[in-house]
């Protein structure tokens, strides 16, 4: 079915959004069009806002609207270790936690020669620099647990201990909580590989 | 094991079906390009998560935009309810007794064994064909064997876009997908060696059984990559890094992975020959039909259960001889699903149910 040429290009720049297919992109298209003027202009103006307030953090790459962003100019924060992250979801992850308090470093994305993705297009030169004042005593790479991520730490790994910093990985294995009957062979595998003895 | 039910939703030609099989045989029949595979199919798709021809998308029926498979497997002793189920954009959804399992993969303890008219390539065919045999085959008895392989292919697919986009400029970054490279095929190949060892014996009896004593099958793994006699994972990613490392420029000049697991091969001899020069007509057709039986022993070794048998289009393309020897290993035990457009007769007097398909469902007659 074709719509008017207005509403057609609404539901095609909604349909290029992550996760959201054609039929979503068409509901959300209509709920737009049908509910009063001001929800649509609340939304196109927040995404304006945003889009041209935020930015990438000069220090860590992280998106903030401000610079540096709320972590590296935290003075609390412990600028002698570095957790390194794929994304910046992955830092909202983290801080969730709130147990972490260096600071993080993002790298927007993991070395994947399938998608055009090499070192020069990650994030790295500014990790190599913030490495180089030699106040920051541990790296922890903890970028995703696949072949990608794997690749990506492997990299850094030769690229930092060079310099003279720690470098460490995150750890593999079971999430707290979980029951062992319920873990699949793989993480119990993981699991196994990267036990611990109890002191 | 074997199946007490199935539902099937949109699902290639048939928008909905519900069959309870016979316990035994069970005898499809019906027209050539009515719908016999697609039942056989989708027994395939809820016990193993895929399909075994083209993309796992091409079994939604043409007008629908999913389609799903509800079976009943008695198991262990119990009935265990598989949903499978896939949307037109692709994605997969398996739901065991109700609860997600949450990875693609089924785990192998549904044991489906497939027979199909193809499968007479496996010795003769491409290498290809052959891993593919290990990969899918034998590899469901292994729990780990999918993951590493998929591991494998993914840095194996990276690292051939490299040396293809950066030929010899490439050198450091080639280094970093070497790891895992060497890693993950080094588990690769010392799975495939865990499962040629615990099969063979079973391959070489059931060859034996069929052909009559005074041949001896041998089955021989041809790697490239050298191998000092060992199938511990730890030493054979020291032979695949040294050999690797070895090789590496010829791989620049070449730009591609030229040695791992993807490249290797499965001989198959006779008395010493190699079937695939020269063995008759008969003797690929023994061995074929003794790697089926003892990929359906194996299970049952592996886990206690019987597999559940689906022979499509197969049984009349081998002789008597043959056709009794499977039936014989199969009856009162095997729950088995035959599609053939001729032999009916042959299963009137036997215990098991006969269907007829003629495009728009399936009839017991």
């Amino acid at each position: 079915m074709r719509y008017a040429g207005a509403v057609s290009r609404l539901i095609g720049e909604l349909a290029r959004l992550p996760g959201i297919g054609s039929k979503t992109a068409q509901r959300l298209a209509f709920f737009l069009l049908s509910a009063p003027p001001e929800v649509a202009e609340n939304l196109a103006f927040a995404i304006r806002e945003a889009r041209l307030q935020v930015r990438r953090c000069p220090v860590c790459g992280n998106l903030t609207d401000r610079e540096p962003c709320a972590v590296c100019a935290d003075e609390a924060r412990e600028k002698a270790v570095i957790c390194v992250v794929q994304d910046p979801r992955d830092v909202a992850a983290i801080e969730k936690y709130r147990g972490f308090k260096g600071v993080y470093h993002v790298l927007h994305g993991a070395l994947s020669p399938l998608a055009g993705l090499g070192p020069e297009e990650l994030n790295i030169k500014s990790l190599i620099a913030r490495l180089e004042n030699g106040l920051v005593k541990e790296v922890i790479l903890a970028t995703n647990p696949d072949v990608e991520g794997d690749a990506t730490a492997l990299y850094l790994a030769r690229l930092i201990k060079p310099i003279g910093v720690t470098v460490t990985r995150l750890a593999h294995g079971l999430p707290v909580g979980a029951h062992l009957e319920y873990a699949d062979e793989i993480t119990l595998g993981k699991a196994i590989e990267g036990r611990r003895e109890i002191d | 094991m074997y199946l007490k039910e199935v539902r099937i939703n949109d699902f290639r030609n048939y928008n909905n079906l519900r069959v309870q099989p016979h316990r035994e045989l069970n005898f499809i029949t019906g027209p050539n390009a009515r719908g016999k595979t697609n039942f056989l199919e989708s027994i395939f798709f809820a016990g193993l998560g895929r399909t075994f021809r083209g993309h796992d998308r091409d079994i939604i029926k043409w007008d629908a935009n999913r389609a799903s498979v509800q079976a009943f497997f008695y198991l262990a002793d119990c009935t265990v309810e598989v949903k499978a189920e896939i949307a037109s954009e692709g994605k997969k959804k398996i739901l065991i007794n109700g609860a997600d399992n949450g990875r693609q993969d089924m785990p192998g303890c549904f044991g489906i064994v497939l027979f199909k008219p193809d499968d007479l390539q496996i010795i003769k065919g491409s290498p290809g064909l052959r891993r593919d045999f290990i990969d899918n085959d034998l590899g469901v008895i292994e729990p780990m064997y999918r993951n590493t392989l998929n591991k494998y292919r993914r840095v194996l697919a990276h690292r051939n876009n490299l040396l293809r986009v950066g030929g010899d400029m490439c050198g450091e970054n080639i280094e970093i997908w070497n790891e895992q490279l060497y890693l993950y095929g080094a588990q690769v190949l010392s799975l495939r060696i865990r499962l040629l060892k615990k099969i063979y014996p079973l391959v070489k009896k059931a060859y034996s059984e069929i052909s009559g004593a005074g041949e001896e099958l041998g089955m021989r793994y041809l790697s490239t990559v050298k191998l000092s006699n060992s199938a511990d994972a730890e030493q054979i990613t020291k032979d695949f890094t040294a050999e690797g490392k070895a090789r590496e420029r010829e791989e620049l000049y070449k730009k591609q992975t030229i040695i791992g697991p993807h490249r290797d091969d499965l001989v198959f001899y006779l008395n010493g020959k190699d079937v695939r020069q020269f063995g008759s007509q008969g003797q690929i057709r023994s061995v074929v039909l003794a790697l089926k039986t003892a990929q359906m022993r194996l299970f049952y070794q592996d886990t206690g259960e019987e597999p559940i048998l689906l022979l499509d289009d197969v049984l009349m393309e081998l002789d008597e001889a043959r056709q009794h020897y499977l039936m014989d290993m199969i009856s009162g035990q095997i729950q088995t699903f035959i599609t053939s457009s001729t032999g009916k007769e042959k299963f009137s007097g036997l215990q098991g149910k006969i269907y007829l398909v003629d495009g728009f469902g399936m009839k017991e007659v």
